[in-house]
């Protein structure tokens, strides 16, 4: 899960961005309108976290913009205006939900993943594939009764092969949902990843559960 | 909606008043008239009758003889002296129509009108005067006597000749001759019905169409108070649609004008509201998050110490904050500094740099505070501080390492002079009328961290305003912005402020 988080203030954005990392979200930082809306337009989001006050461009316009462009990606917007008026302005620009400061840090990280579920195929906060169950809340992967440990990375991985079970999953898509724009994309880094969920995941003497579709990508097994 | 009902009734109402008083008066008088010249067309009638009948000859005989031939309705008859009593000729009885003291005041040369008031015959109008047969009328000029009384003017007179050579008639003779008014005064009558029903119908049109008139008139002022009364404390939006050039059309305008001023003051509170509540909202959320995430699980001391040092961060600038707010708010509820005194506006201006070199010394800046000479204003010391503070934070902020802060008080004319001047990059030319401007940050990229709240500056005008004077904000030709403030000498105190100075002042001294 891949998650822009577009704020003016340095210190609101650095502390958002570390508690939604911890539970295992990607996180790309912008500090106005104009490069929030570079950002959204050049990756594929998750989620758009959007102040509405900031310079350059406000939250509004961004939102507008990326809907016009086609964009689908959930916006939540984030902002001290707290008046009916402001809120319908804000949902009706396209915004899929609204949070007024001063909020609760976990009801954000909790819109958050209320919003990222409604994108997904399942309203359930449980993803069940095969034997596979992950927990998007406690962020626990069983596989039949064993519970697999994950870090927060393999966790990005993972919820992204069960969010498309049985669909073709490149390189890129994986890259462009569980790492952030720093990722450096010509490292194997996806690889090496695969490589570790696999030794975890993998029972002895059966097929990976991931399979690889050679020159193409992965593919989660869907049985 | 009654109150101007009612000054439509009134408007009505009063002129209906007068529009009845002046057609009641023009009737009177229209009336009088008419019926005055009528009657006296009448009588003029009679008169020349009389003569007519003086240029006859042998009228007398002709009447008594009962040949005369009368015109319509006409009556005709002569009184002769008849010892004591008169004797009468006519065409038809007259003694019933006839005062004998007529014939007596017409034998003595005095002429009379009369009306007969008879109730059941139709009334006639006589005219009894001295009866003097003659062949050729007299020029009018020798048997006039002005000083006749009941007689008007310009009525021909039966020729008067006493003593006549010729003795004939031997006894005198009075005319009477009585004519019909049926004509006059029907014409009268008719004038009369005509004004009676005229005036009450004219009123009645006046009165439909002066409310029409009144209606369209005050129409306008019915849009008016339908668009005040729409108008909501939140949407100022609305404008009166009225076009028309006239009074209520300026009304109008003056309105809408006003609402633009309230509107453009309202969005500016808003914004201020807006910004203000942005400003202090996002700092809590800060401190919320910190704290949440701090404590979701066990962490490393250092992890403690940096959460608490980001809270203790956001909550000094928010108490910062808060304060300035305060004394804006306090400013702009016209709440000036209650205390004032003498302030040695240098003496202030020093101490104040000089308590700021720590701020500029770490920014690499050099402070230069100059001020060769007392000057004196009257404030309030600690917002003069402030002011000072503000100007000196301001121009640290936006000046890179190395470069300087110079601030010199000095006097220009009546006014007490104190400048800032930085060497940093100078303000944009379209952010120069906005720097005063509350939450304005002429450098938005920077934002609130790099930069100040953005409420330094209006603070310091609250200040210049509250004592009176003026602040103003340039770019100096060789870069760098200089912030020049103006304020009123305190005037007492001619030995110490009449030392003449220059504009900028001299910069002597320096403290850093």
């Amino acid at each position: 899960m891949r998650i822009l988080i577009v704020d003016d203030d340095p210190r609101l954005r650095a502390v958002i961005a570390r508690g939604l990392s911890e539970d295992g979200y990607v996180v790309d930082l912008a500090e106005d309108g104009e490069e929030g809306q570079y950002l959204a337009e050049a990756n594929d989001y998750d989620l758009v976290v959007l102040d509405l006050m900031m310079p350059k461009r406000d939250g509004l316009a961004v939102c507008r913009n990326l809907r016009e462009l086609g964009r689908e990606s959930p916006v939540l917007m984030l902002t001290a205006k707290s008046s009916v008026p402001d809120r319908v302005t804000g949902l009706d620009a396209g915004a899929d939900d609204y949070l007024v400061k001063p909020f609760a840090f976990e009801e954000l990280v909790a819109r958050v993943r209320a919003l990222t579920r409604r994108a997904g195929p399942t309203r359930s906060t449980t993803l069940k594939v095969g034997d596979l169950e992950l927990d998007t809340v406690t962020r626990r992967l069983r596989r039949a009764d064993r519970e697999i440990r994950l870090t927060a990375k393999e966790y990005a991985v993972v919820e992204y092969f069960l969010r498309n079970p049985g669909a073709l999953v490149t390189r890129g898509m994986i890259e462009e949902h569980a790492w952030n724009n720093d990722f450096d994309s010509v490292s194997n880094l996806v690889d090496v990843y695969i490589r570790r969920l696999r030794a975890k995941i993998d029972v002895d003497g059966t097929p990976s559960v991931i399979e690889t579709i050679r020159g193409a990508g992965y593919r989660l097994r869907n049985a | 909606m009654s109150a101007l009902r009612t000054l439509r009734a009134r408007f009505t109402g009063w002129y209906l008043i007068v529009l009845a008083v002046l057609l009641a008066a023009m009737s009177v008088s229209l009336y009088l008239f008419v019926s005055f010249t009528l009657h006296r067309e009448l009588d003029r009638s009679l008169a020349r009758r009389v003569l007519q009948l003086s240029t006859t000859p042998g009228v007398r005989e002709v009447v008594a003889e009962g040949r005369f031939e009368e015109m319509l309705g006409e009556i005709v008859g002569f009184y002769t002296r008849d010892g004591d009593a008169y004797a009468a000729v006519s065409t038809r009885p007259i003694e019933d129509l006839v005062d004998p003291e007529w014939i007596e005041s017409a034998f003595r040369h005095v002429p009379v009108y009369a009306t007969s008031d008879s109730p059941t015959d139709q009334p006639l109008r006589i005219y009894v005067s001295l009866f003097r047969p003659s062949g050729l009328p007299d020029p009018p000029a020798a048997v006039r006597d002005g000083a006749r009384p009941d007689t008007p003017d310009h009525l021909p007179q039966a020729p008067r000749r006493v003593g006549d050579s010729s003795g004939d008639p031997p006894d005198p003779a009075v005319v009477v001759i009585a004519q019909p008014m049926d004509r006059t005064l029907s014409a009268l009558a008719s004038l009369r019905a005509t004004l009676l029903a005229a005036v009450p119908l004219t009123l009645l049109l006046s009165a439909g169409g002066g409310l029409f008139l009144i209606r369209r008139a005050l129409d306008p002022v019915d849009r008016i108070v339908e668009t005040a009364r729409g108008i909501e404390e939140t949407d100022l939006r609305q404008r009166v649609d009225v076009t028309s050039s006239d009074e209520l059309g300026r009304l109008a305008e003056t309105f809408n004008a006003m609402l633009d001023r309230l509107e453009r003051a309202f969005l500016r509170q808003r914004q201020f509201t807006d910004d203000a509540s942005h400003e202090l909202r996002t700092p809590l959320s800060v401190i919320e998050a910190e704290a949440t995430l701090a404590l979701r699980r066990e962490r490393a001391a250092q992890d403690y110490r940096d959460a608490l040092a980001v809270i203790a961060d956001e909550a000094r600038s928010m108490s910062r904050l808060t304060d300035q707010l305060l004394a804006l708010a306090r400013s702009d509820a016209g709440e000036t500094s209650q205390h004032t005194e003498p302030v040695n506006l240098a003496d202030v201006t020093r101490e104040t740099a000089a308590a700021m070199e720590p701020l500029t010394n770490e920014a690499g800046l050099s402070l230069v505070a100059s001020s060769d000479s007392p000057v004196e204003v009257d404030g309030d010391p600690a917002a003069l501080k402030r002011l000072v503070a503000n100007l000196v934070e301001n121009a640290v902020r936006h000046t890179p390492p190395g470069g300087s802060v110079v601030v010199a008080v000095g006097t220009s004319g009546a006014d007490a002079l104190l400048t800032v001047a930085d060497t940093g990059s100078g303000i944009p030319i379209d952010a120069l009328p906005h720097v005063f401007d509350r939450f304005f940050r002429a450098d938005e990229a920077r934002t609130r961290r790099g930069g100040g709240s953005g409420l330094g500056l209006s603070i310091c005008r609250a200040i210049v305003e509250g004592h009176g004077g003026t602040i103003d904000a340039a770019n100096a030709p060789d870069g760098g912005a200089t912030f020049a403030v103006r304020l009123p000498r305190r005037s007492p105190n001619p030995a110490k402020a009449n030392r003449s100075s220059s504009d900028p002042p001299e910069r002597g001294s320096t403290s850093s």
